[in-house]
């Protein structure tokens, strides 16, 4: 879960690869493909995270993955 | 399976797509603002984006333009468009036309152009479309339809079904990630049994320098003869519809794009 108000301008600033990071505004308007449901955005992991569906969709320079195939399931663990 | 073969196709071919002419500057992209009439406080999605020619002619005309699809290499595509024309407003996202990831009526307006096609299943498509946008909400479609008797007339209805498939068959040689070009009446049947209104419809035809239509998915060098041959053997109903040409060598067809709006009730 991730802990809302950081402020995004800082965020720009301090990211070496700004371009590459996901834009907050859109993290609003996509849930769960499979469930609707909202997803909690892991960012350390840059992962989007449906707890219903139990699974992780992957974001990827950027830009998130939201098909169900290339999810992580939750009781995985994760390669890296 | 299909739908990998879509991400292999267009994977291996994402940069020819940003500079087709069909796709970027075709007539129905500015047909299809003028119809849609876009307002300043709209949050638009474009499925199926492509290179994101479609997106980038909505986001001047909108708040926000999300452009979705299912092949990452077109959205690297569709970035370098928005960059190029200063586009801030345009988000993507990797998803599938059938399991959209946005929450319901979160749209004002759905565009998907010269993609359904691809689909395998279209009810589930239009299904999620209707789920998206909000009351109200305009959809906007574009895509290339197989011969009926809107398009063709004057064949009986086992000519124009025969002709749809060979028609199929043709664009299938060429792509293998083609599905099914639906004749219209199918589409406009389909809209209206998932809740989509039709306000309009028409036809838009397009000719097409063989070619370039070949060259824009790398056809094998085999396969070229093997599709000009089925031009030149088209039935009588699928000639009607494809009206292929051949002069000084250089063959060319027609394709038919059906252009429907309607909206969610």
């Amino acid at each position: 879960m991730n802990e809302g108000d950081e402020n995004a301008n800082d965020e720009a600033i301090e990211s070496p690869v700004s371009a590459e990071r996901i834009d907050r505004r859109l993290l609003e308007l996509l849930v769960c493909p499979i469930t609707k449901t909202t997803l909690e955005y892991d960012e350390a992991n840059q992962e989007l995270v449906s707890r219903k569906a139990r699974l992780a969709f992957p974001i990827r320079r950027g830009v998130p993955h939201l098909l169900p195939g290339e999810a992580r399931h939750l009781d995985d663990k994760r390669q890296s | 399976m299909s739908k990998e073969l879509v991400q292999q196709q267009f994977g291996a071919n994402a940069a020819a797509y940003l500079t087709s002419t069909v796709h970027a500057k075709g007539a129905s992209l500015a047909r299809l603002v003028k119809l849609v009439q876009p307002q300043g406080t709209w949050v638009a999605l474009d499925v199926a984006t492509g290179a994101g020619h479609t997106a980038a002619v909505f986001a001047p005309h909108v708040a926000k333009v999300v452009a979705s699809d299912l092949t990452p290499e077109m959205l690297e595509q569709v970035k370098k468009l928005a960059a190029e024309k200063s586009l801030g407003n345009m988000e993507t996202a990797i998803a599938d036309a059938e399991a959209l990831p946005f929450p319901d009526q979160s749209f004002d307006l759905v565009t998907c152009r010269i993609a359904p096609h691809h689909f395998p299943d279209i009810a589930k498509f239009l299904a999620e479309v209707r789920r998206v946008l909000k009351p109200g909400g305009t959809f906007a479609l574009v895509d290339n339809v197989s011969p009926d008797s809107e398009t063709t007339p004057g064949f009986t209805a086992a000519e124009l079904s025969a002709a749809a498939d060979g028609y199929n068959a043709f664009e299938k040689l060429r792509d293998p990630s083609h599905g099914r070009a639906l004749p219209t009446a199918e589409w406009l049947q389909l809209m209206a049994k998932a809740g989509l209104k039709l306000v309009h419809t028409e036809h838009a035809p397009k000719g097409m320098d063989f070619q370039s239509w070949v060259k824009t998915m790398n056809v094998p060098a085999d396969v070229v003869p093997r599709l000009a041959a089925m031009l030149d053997g088209a039935s009588p109903a699928l000639a009607a519809f494809l009206k292929p040409t051949n002069a000084d060598g250089k063959r060319g067809f027609t394709l038919d794009e059906l252009i429907a709006i309607a909206r969610r009730a």
